[in-house]
């Protein structure tokens, strides 16, 4: 797998169209954005918890 | 579970006309980070007039010491915010705000964060001063945490990514 590189990421493994798509929309929007998904995430993990400890 | 409300606690610490710069996580974000964040850091002014009007704004968001385990509720006013020598880590109805007051790096204090950074409309009628990217980075790298190993790829390509933008636009005009 030497020298392979993945075509979406830059040389830092970073895919560069998740940065594309914040710098094409608005500051607020950004913030929003970033806001609900990390919402999101948090009561996405939550709600995994609560299933774990319902199953013990 | 609190839901993470970086904007009412903006709203608030405007109401209450505190002097402030967001950095950190969120900052990066409003600079173009795709990297999620829940919690608001900023570094405000430290005259004690200053310090007063923040602890009237985190009294307002019921802000609470954030601990290991639950929170620790206690008096938090501008002598009591005083005497926290580099930061104050709080749990609020809105979420988690990170008080620094000597974030790592070149940038110095409230002063030189303040210098670069520009005021942003974040949300309707609500504007913010945010840290300069390139002061988010320098203060990422010298922090040398495992978290900011991690975000700081992504901060870098931003800014690789923000200049090829801007030499694209420059040479077309």
């Amino acid at each position: 797998m030497d020298g392979w590189k993945n075509p979406i990421e830059d040389e830092r493994g970073v895919d560069i169209s998740q940065i594309r798509d914040m710098l094409n929309m608005s500051i607020a929007e950004r913030a929003h954005e970033m806001v609900r998904v990390a919402n999101l995430m948090a009561k996405a993990r939550e709600t995994a918890r609560e299933a774990r400890l319902e199953t013990r | 579970m609190t839901e993470f409300d970086p904007f009412e606690m903006c709203r608030i610490l405007n109401e209450e006309k505190v002097e402030y710069v967001v950095l950190g996580g969120f900052a990066a974000v409003l600079r173009g980070s795709p990297v999620t964040t829940r919690d608001l850091d900023v570094i405000p002014d430290r005259n004690p007039e200053n310090l007063d009007r923040l602890g009237r704004a985190l009294n307002r968001m019921n802000a609470m010491i954030r601990v290991v385990g639950e929170p620790v509720a206690t008096k938090i006013d501008g002598p009591f915010i005083a005497n926290m020598p580099h930061m104050l880590n709080l749990v609020s109805d809105f979420g988690d705000i990170d008080l620094t007051f000597t974030p790592a790096g070149s940038t110095g204090e409230f002063a030189g964060w303040k210098l670069n950074a520009t005021s942003e409309l974040i949300a309707e009628g609500l504007t913010v001063s945010v840290a300069s990217l390139d002061d988010i980075i320098d203060s990422k790298k010298t922090a040398n945490r495992a978290k900011d190993h991690l975000s700081l790829p992504y901060l870098e390509s931003l800014r690789d990514e923000l200049r090829r933008q801007s030499n694209e636009y420059l040479s077309n005009e």
